[in-house]
């Protein structure tokens, strides 16, 4: 069965709606105030400055000692208790890059960069995602509502890389969706600059390379054969790494150690271990306390794979491949952050903002519900409730 | 099918060269991280995981005959002595060995008289491995092994010989060895795959009265 929405590229099908662009700004500014509506609830004498403070928790103070200082050049030996030796080499450098440079700009410090920062991108991530909904404007404005004013905004609204990742995501998917390899190569070769899960942008492109092949009637064996006359489509396969290569490149030369930023998960006290014990151990009813901040994390992830099942009946094959490889590969470092990393999955999203459009009830529900939760999980990040780490 | 114009040939030659070019350069850097060039101590720790040591730069800063606290609400005191070898506290446990062995720091002016260390800790022990045997050494020199064989939290002293007490003011570098140590999931305590021998309370250097 064929999908008809792909026939032709998706950029070309629908002339832009002043809507569209319209009702994502006002969703950025309602989810700012909600945000900061429950950073007052939360903190007696509110200002935009301990606003901006208070958001900023966790890995935002590594993205900040990045855009101010670079990469280090050996591991700490002072440490908050673990088994020691961290480093800020885990985070990769494009988000404090574009941090940093913006910094540079305006004398603004990182955390207030990426208070201002942050949402911009996520609101260019919504722009630029408005051909990947073809003719379903309630998904699309659905989508919009969970990425500016829905549970996990605060992720897109503070110094961290959610906003870039989201942003470089769709990006590289409404390139890919228009068979534009090379330029989908080179936001996935962003992508992996962001985030290490990045360089998994390498499976859809080929997956739907090989779909598009099909669909003109070309056979399995034919694809290969086909490749000779494709060099759009390796460079676009080759360029995708490109941005975590770089990366090791520069780490060798600081640290000599290009794989060190994986190496550092140790001083994390991070092993590797097999993803789906992790999520078993997670989900064991014999915890301390009912939805422990463990437990959260394994119904979190729980949600990722449930979404991934609705991208593959969907026949989003490659959104639903790359989130399920994304979603394992953090996995396989246990469940911390889990919720993070899954709110950082865009395609995710599309799946649920589709299948919740379907039914008007359903969207306003899920609008009101997006709303609440915005406020309520803002206000358990402020308390740096451990689940959302 | 009709042969590609010259503006095409181009194109794809100008494609398949960048993508030749973009490859090797990704080949040459996938070969520089399987020859990493770094110290010793940090392929030990970070890329063979031989060792689970990876020292602080911890003070060692210590008043003599005071307990250090390892419960996670006193944290600050046991971190100006903690070199490594140590999981993060936890508020109830106290702060978990982490691998075969853990190394403390103390520093304080040399006294006179006899000193002894006095050990505070509780084990991973059940029925098939009852006991957690730790050899104790300073500066390399052994003085002793002491043994914890319950989960609840004991006091264990052991003398520290003069000579190497006299060393005080240059630090003491305090060294556990748990060749009992196992791991949570062997012995039904936890998930955690790595080795724990004791659950470190509180330690201290006592004069002998």
């Amino acid at each position: 069965m064929s999908n008809p929405s792909l026939a032709s590229p998706v950029s070309a099908r629908r002339p832009a709606d002043i809507a569209d662009i319209a009702v994502p700004v006002v969703l950025m500014l309602a989810g700012m105030a909600l945000r900061y509506l429950a950073y007052a609830w939360v903190y007696e004498g509110p200002s935009p400055a301990g606003f901006v403070r208070s958001l900023c928790v966790w890995d935002c103070y590594w993205f900040s000692d990045i855009a101010q200082h670079g990469y280090q050049a050996y591991p700490e030996q002072v440490n908050f208790g673990g088994p020691a030796g961290i480093a800020n080499w885990a985070f990769f450098p494009l988000y404090p890059a574009l941090a940093a440079v913006i910094g540079r700009l305006t004398s603004l410090a990182p955390d207030i960069v990426g208070t201002l920062v942050s949402p911009l991108l996520t609101l260019a991530a919504v722009m630029v995602s408005r051909p990947l909904f073809r003719e379903n404007r309630g998904a699309f404005l659905l989508f919009a509502v969970f990425l500016l004013a829905g549970p996990f905004s605060f992720y897109f609204s503070t110094l961290y890389s959610e906003s870039l990742f989201v942003l470089l995501t769709v990006l590289a998917f409404v390139l890919l969706e228009d068979g534009r390899y090379v330029g989908a190569g080179v936001a996935g070769a962003l992508l992996s600059a962001t985030r290490v899960t990045g360089v998994l942008f390498v499976l859809p492109l080929v997956i739907e390379a090989y779909r598009q092949h099909r669909r003109d009637g070309g056979t399995r064996i034919g694809f290969l054969t086909a490749l000779p006359g494709r060099p759009d489509l390796v460079l676009g396969v080759v360029l995708v790494p490109a941005g975590v290569v770089a990366f090791m490149a520069w780490l060798y030369w600081t640290t000599g150690d290009a794989l060190a930023f994986a190496h550092i998960q140790r001083g994390w006290d991070r092993v590797l271990g097999n993803p789906i014990a992790f999520l078993l151990a997670g989900l064991d009813p014999r915890q301390s306390s009912w939805l422990s901040d463990i437990q959260m994390m394994a119904f979190a992830t729980l949600g990722g794979f449930g979404l991934v099942a609705v991208l593959l009946v969907q026949r989003r094959m490659g959104m639903a491949v790359f989130c399920l490889a994304a979603m394992l590969l953090s996995l396989s470092a246990g469940l911390t952050s889990m919720p993070r990393f899954i709110a950082g999955l865009a395609p995710l999203w599309i799946a649920l903002a589709t299948v919740l459009a379907r039914y008007r009830p359903l969207l306003i529900i899920a609008v009101l519900a997006c709303l609440a939760l915005d406020f309520r999980l803002t206000v358990l990040w402020l308390h740096q409730q451990r689940a959302l780490m | 099918m009709s042969a590609p114009s010259p503006t095409g040939r181009a194109r794809r030659a100008t494609l398949w060269t960048l993508s030749g070019l973009l490859l090797a350069l990704e080949a040459a850097v996938v070969a520089l991280a399987l020859m990493p060039r770094v110290e010793p101590d940090y392929r030990a720790y970070y890329i063979d995981a031989e060792t689970d040591c990876w020292p602080r730069a911890s003070t060692g800063d210590y008043t003599l005959g005071s307990e250090i606290s390892f419960l996670r609400e006193q944290a600050d005191e046991a971190a100006a002595i903690k070199v490594c070898g140590w999981f993060y506290p936890d508020a109830d446990d106290g702060t978990w060995s982490h691998g075969a062995y853990s190394r403390l720091r103390f520093r304080f002016p040399p006294v006179a008289t006899p000193l002894s260390l006095a050990i505070t800790a509780g084990a991973m022990v059940n029925a098939a491995h009852p006991r957690q045997r730790v050899d104790v050494s300073i500066d390399g020199t052994a003085i002793g092994t002491i043994e914890f064989s319950t989960r609840d939290a004991e006091t264990r002293s052991i003398a520290i010989p003069d000579a190497v007490a006299a060393k005080s003011g240059e630090g003491l570098e305090v060294r556990f060895d748990y060749p009992d140590a196992r791991p949570g999931t062997e012995m039904g305590a936890n998930e955690d795959p790595r080795p724990r021998a004791i659950r470190l309370e509180a330690v201290a250097i006592e004069t002998a009265e």
